[in-house]
């Protein structure tokens, strides 16, 4: 898997965030549509930088289409079809940009924001090496619970049962219990408690 | 001997490692269960999916504070992009698109969800009347406080009416009020099991 | 093959390991849930490789547990050199690594890399030295290969083989090892067998694997929380075969 290309990927994923946030606000401050037109074909032409194949563009896009389409309609029959054109382009341009940033960025560059905004948390006593960690585990360990869920299921189609959430999920509520347990202590045992807390505890 | 070590052995170890990990892998529970593909009904396109039961267990299982991070968690982490939510969806544009309210209102839901949970619901004596309320409790922190946040955020986001974004968010309902009340089965049985889980 | 030996006789940090000195553990009892896991024991591990063998439940978990203070002992004292277990446990565990039976829950990072990153940053290393590190000891156990490799595509194999390289990356002079081959088919066992045997620290090892065991200079038997034998492996090895066949008769 290679990483993000094209000139958007150079941009620090904090600006592009921003950029995200301000097109937010002011795509709403606009009411002319062809402005929203123009700031459409703005949004192409960044999802286009990002040199995603158009092959693997194409599902994502027509689920958005799927969306937006649904939303221009139900506008159209309640408030009129001028306010429908409107949040259309609106919400279509919104969410390329969105699309183009998430496709011109590492996982790691958002963490690395995230950790970023989290930092100040330390002075109202939460701890963002914690926070951090948590995020970490959570994606270490999203593809090991699949395999446990899946392996849950085939036992039970193995059995004759379809269907059950019951009999699924407990067995896999107990085995996340149990690997959480194996895993803090594993942690304990690399030193991490100790490397974040001053005295010795007794 | 073989596995389970849990905490509570007589030692005082870790609870705070403990307690970061329990987190993580219910976050972790909550992604997994976005493997099963997402049904779409009605027009307004809110797919139905399983994580709002994980959303809903979370906090019933682990109460408030850690239910409500762990919610927090998934939320962070789909919109930097891991495609984590139902049908392998992630990223910005899921925030900014019309059902971003459903996502966010995953984090006061869990929250909710946790205190009704850990206060009331999971100390009612008799048996059948705890399950009703950690139904309950599901349905009010999981369907109540999810809506109120999801409603509003796409009347907002489209422009349709209130009342229509609300009409709309109905046909959910019904699935919706399934997952609360498998929920309430699960988590009875496991605090049964697993005294020291809101502890 | 692995040149472990040379490897870590060479001086990486600049400064030399600290040594553990001897592990000692007096009257420790443990109680958990009511029910007395290890009952009054008395026990010196001094030897360079020690293994630990006995039926399921017979304490041998909680006992190596101990070692580094995940287990507290509920009366006497275990102490590591001069440190004491529940006193300077952060110390300890910088001394004592500990290598567990389920090698998918021992990497809590998405990436091979950053997992040994992780412990190296508990020591509060400099990034040099925690990059250099990380790069020998991958070279050393020859997962060079795996250093980018997301951990949850990784053979049960390479996993426990990339937690043991995660443990000797913050260079603990005694590790521990709780059944650390259970989960592991016959080819990754001897891979590992191969690669403990080759480390120059003290070794604790816990094991259901009467052919690893009978490889230690020292075998402990231990049977409802007591020690029933300790000595060569021949006389552990049949004390061990002799309780087993009581528990059958019963």
């Amino acid at each position: 898997m290679s990483g993000p290309v094209g000139p958007l990927s150079r941009i620090p994923a904090a600006v592009k965030l921003a950029v995200l946030f301000g097109a937010g606000i002011g795509l709403y401050l606009i009411t002319w549509w062809p402005a929203l037109v123009g700031t459409l074909v703005v949004a192409v032409i960044a999802v286009l930088a990002t040199r995603e194949p158009l092959v693997r563009l194409t599902r994502p896009v027509t689920g958005l289409l799927i969306i937006i389409g649904a939303v221009v309609i139900m506008t159209g029959l309640t408030t009129g079809w001028p306010a429908a054109r409107l949040s259309g382009l609106r919400l279509m341009t919104l969410c390329l940009v969105a699309y183009a940033i998430s496709l011109s960025t590492r996982f790691a560059e958002f963490l690395a924001v995230v950790e970023r905004l989290l930092a100040p948390t330390a002075r109202i006593g939460l701890n963002p090496a914690r926070i951090s960690l948590a995020l970490a585990l959570t994606v270490r360990f999203i593809p090991d619970l699949r395999a446990t869920y899946h392996g849950i299921r085939e036992a039970q189609y193995a059995r004759g049962l379809q269907n059950r959430p019951i009999a699924t999920l407990v067995p896999l509520i107990i085995r996340t219990l149990q690997s959480a347990d194996q895993i803090a202590e594993a942690i304990d045992a690399r030193a991490y408690d100790t490397a974040h807390s001053t005295k010795e505890s007794s | 001997m073989t596995t389970v070590h849990t905490a509570d052995h007589g030692t005082d170890r870790g609870s705070s490692t403990r307690n970061t990990v329990l987190i993580a892998t219910f976050a972790a529970l909550i992604a997994a269960m976005g493997l099963v593909p997402p049904i779409s009904i009605g027009i307004i396109p809110v797919p139905i999916t399983l994580q709002t039961l994980g959303v809903m267990l979370a906090g019933a299982l682990l109460g408030p504070v850690r239910g409500m991070l762990s919610a927090l968690i998934v939320v962070v982490l789909s919109l930097c992009g891991l495609p984590i939510l139902a049908g392998g969806r992630g990223g910005l544009g899921v925030l900014v698109g019309p059902t971003g309210g459903y996502l966010v209102g995953w984090i006061p839901g869990a929250l909710v969800v946790g205190l009704i949970v850990t206060f009331w619901a999971i100390r009612r004596r008799n048996t059948v009347i705890r399950y009703v309320a950690v139904a309950l409790a599901a349905m009010v922190g999981g369907i109540l406080v999810i809506y109120a946040v999801g409603v509003p955020w796409t009347s907002v986001v489209t422009g349709l009416p209130l009342g229509t974004s609300a009409l709309g968010s109905l046909v959910f309902v019904p699935g919706d009020v399934i997952k609360a009340v498998i929920t309430a089965l699960v988590a009875v049985t496991m605090h049964r099991s697993y005294r020291s889980l809101l502890g | 093959m692995l040149n472990v030996v040379q490897f870590w006789s060479g001086d990486l940090s600049g400064s030399a390991r600290p040594v553990a000195g001897p592990v000692r553990l007096s009257g420790v009892s443990v109680v958990r849930d009511g029910r007395r896991v290890l009952r009054d024991i008395d026990l010196e591990l001094n030897d360079d490789r020690t293994a630990i063998i006995g039926l399921n439940g017979s304490g041998k978990s909680t006992l190596v547990r101990l070692l580094n203070g995940l287990v507290r002992p509920t009366a006497g004292q275990v102490r590591i050199g001069d440190l004491l277990v529940g006193r300077d446990d952060r110390r300890i565990r910088r001394l004592v690594g500990f290598v567990f039976q389920h090698p998918e829950n021992q990497i809590v990072m998405p990436v091979v890399a950053d997992d040994l990153a992780f412990g190296c940053r508990n020591l509060g290393l400099p990034r040099a030295e925690t990059e250099q590190r990380i790069t020998t000891v991958l070279a050393e156990l020859g997962l060079t290969d795996l250093a980018e490799r997301e951990s949850h595509t990784l053979s049960g194999g390479e996993k426990q083989l990339v937690a043991l390289a995660a443990v000797l990356v913050m260079e603990p002079s005694l590790i521990v090892f709780d059944e650390p081959t259970t989960m592991l088919d016959l080819a990754n066992r001897r891979r590992l067998q191969r690669v403990i045997d080759g480390l120059p620290q003290q070794a604790v090892l816990v094991t259901h694997d009467l052919e690893l065991a009978a490889g230690y200079r020292r075998v402990i038997v231990l049977h409802d929380g007591r020690v029933a034998a300790d000595g060569t492996p021949e006389q552990a090895i049949a004390c061990y075969r002799d309780l087993c066949d009581r528990v059958f008769a019963r």
